[in-house]
């Protein structure tokens, strides 16, 4: 068979079939209905890179390099408080029978690793004594007093069943640009 | 054999007839003179330790939550005021917050008023108020919502709670008046009713950036209104007349080449005066932005009608706290890197003495 009359014949064949659907789906359809499915179909969409999987593929990690046992530890730029690396948690974690706390100060440091700056969320563990191992006090653009959310010296157990102070954790929560 | 008869006899009579003339002690409880001028608080974690500048004795202590701020004297009244968090588990458990009035001769408590439970654990003479009427108390409140409880302490109630958002810090003016810091780089005034009640609120323009060049959340009271200065050096005034706020041209604590030299204010308590001679004492360090914290290197004492320094002191040591009594003979007291605390005489520089042990750590020096 020719190839230009297989194409021809290919091209009639979808044009045919796309008029016969479309004369099909305005039968069945008010053209409100069909933007209302459209919509649905591209919110939809849109909300399948949400997913927790999808995330997970998406997001780059923030690189690692020091001691998160150390004051030096890259993402403790603005922590004054004492480490829960230190007190049987991570820097990620608090230790056991501890409760995080749900807010937090903010601070932004800089990872020697990739370059980049990140805003760092310095939650506190709470309900247990102070965990008076690993005490650090850095200032990385905080600020006083009157501007908390910056401010290092706060306890930020404010959301916790106890005000009681643990320990402060480090996690990384974004990127500063 | 008759020297040893002899000897015998005075162990079985003599012994005892001496342990009778012995008069039996009585426990008994010490209380406490007027205060003066030379007397001083190390606020710890564990309470207030009270010394007396001029003998380095430890005169008593205040037995604080470790929530507490700080605490207001009022010695009209023979009181003391600290703000209280408890705790029914001590870590766990129910939340009460007080304001708890000492005796100031026993440091007793002696009543307890009922405060919302939403004071600030943060240390520092900001954070508490005493207003000039004697009759008032303001206590800051971050939960992180910001706000002040007015405590009437002749009357022993709580008054009401005043919402404050983006403004922090207490620093009383006039008879029943504060100032606040706000977080927009303005300054905000909040006068009291008789009754105790919010009666006006006024806010300064904003004069200083918080993101380019902050001032300190230590700030100092001056004859007529309080001493704020910032991260790179600058210095202003804030006073109050009725309800107007004025706030003066800033001066710099450095010229060009100590700036240059990268020299700035720092420390925890870094900054105290000595209204009667004018003086500002500022606690300098050579560093970088953000070094803020960095304990002093150097003292440098200002006169603050002059606006130009006067001393240049170059410390041993670097110092992170300093406070200057207001005495006939005005004393420096200084925390030094091991934690001792140093009494000077603030005008010629010279050490008095060192108090050593003045508690488990210190995390505020305040006036008695």
């Amino acid at each position: 068979m020719n190839p230009g009359n297989l194409l021809h014949r290919l091209n009639e064949w979808l044009d045919r079939k796309t008029v016969e659907g479309s004369r099909q789906l305005a039968r069945q359809s008010s053209r409100r209905s069909f933007l209302g499915r459209l919509g649905t179909a591209i919110v939809g969409m849109s909300a399948v890179p949400l997913l927790p999987v999808a995330r997970a593929f998406a997001v780059d990690t923030a690189g690692e390099l020091g001691n998160p046992k150390s004051c030096d530890y890259w993402r403790y730029c603005a922590i004054s408080g004492t480490l829960c690396s230190c007190c049987g948690g991570t820097e990620r974690s608090c230790p056991p029978g501890s409760e995080p706390s749900t807010i937090h100060w903010v601070g932004t440091c800089h990872n020697p690793v990739d370059g980049k700056d990140y805003l760092i969320a310095y939650n506190d563990c709470c309900g247990k004594a102070m965990c008076s191992r690993c005490s650090c006090h850095r200032t990385e653009r905080e600020k006083p007093l009157y501007f908390p959310s910056r401010h290092a010296s706060i306890t930020w157990c404010f959301g916790a069943e106890s005000r009681s102070y643990h320990c402060t954790m480090a996690l990384v929560i974004g990127t500063a640009d | 054999m008759r020297g040893v008869i002899l000897f015998g006899v005075w162990l079985l009579l003599g012994t005892p007839a001496a342990y009778s003339e012995i008069t039996t002690e009585q426990a008994s409880v010490e209380t406490l003179d007027q205060p003066t001028s030379d007397w001083f608080i190390n606020l710890s974690s564990s309470g207030a330790y009270l010394f007396d500048s001029a003998t380095g004795d430890m005169l008593g202590l205040l037995s604080l939550t470790p929530y507490t701020p700080a605490v207001a004297i009022n010695r009209s009244r023979g009181e003391v005021y600290a703000a209280e968090s408890y705790l029914s588990r001590l870590h766990r458990g129910n939340q009460a917050d007080v304001l708890t009035v000492y005796d100031i001769t026993t440091l007793s408590p002696v009543a307890e008023i009922d405060i919302p439970d939403k004071m600030t654990e943060v240390t520092g003479d900001i954070n508490i108020g005493l207003m000039g009427n004697g009759r008032y108390v303001t206590v800051y409140n971050l939960t992180p919502a910001q706000s002040v409880s007015v405590i009437d302490v002749s009357n022993r109630q709580f008054v009401t709670e005043i919402s404050t958002p983006g403004c922090a810090m207490i620093m009383p003016v006039n008879d029943a008046s504060f100032l606040m810091v706000c977080g927009d780089g303005s300054v905000q005034l909040i006068r009291l009713a008789a009754d105790g009640t919010e009666s006006t609120r006024v806010r300064s323009e904003p004069f200083f950036s918080v993101e380019d060049d902050a001032v300190f959340d230590r700030t100092a009271r001056t004859r007529n209104g309080w001493l704020l200065v910032s991260h790179a050096g600058l210095a202003y005034e804030v006073s109050v007349d009725g309800a107007k706020i004025s706030v003066s041209k800033p001066w710099s604590l450095l010229n060009d080449s100590e700036r240059a030299d990268l020299w700035r204010p720092g420390g925890m308590g870094l900054l105290t005066i000595l209204p009667s001679h004018n003086l500002a004492f500022i606690l300098m360090h050579q560093g970088k932005v953000d070094t803020h914290h960095e304990p002093g290197s150097e003292l440098w004492i200002f006169d603050t009608q002059k606006h130009r320094r006067v001393k240049r002191w170059i410390l041993d040591n670097p110092w992170s706290d300093i406070l200057v009594l207001q005495g006939e003979r005005p004393r420096l007291i200084a925390v030094t890197d091991d934690g001792a605390l140093q009494v000077y005489d603030a005008l010629q520089q010279r050490l008095e003495r060192t108090i050593v042990e003045p508690g488990p750590g210190v995390n505020l020096l305040q006036g008695f």
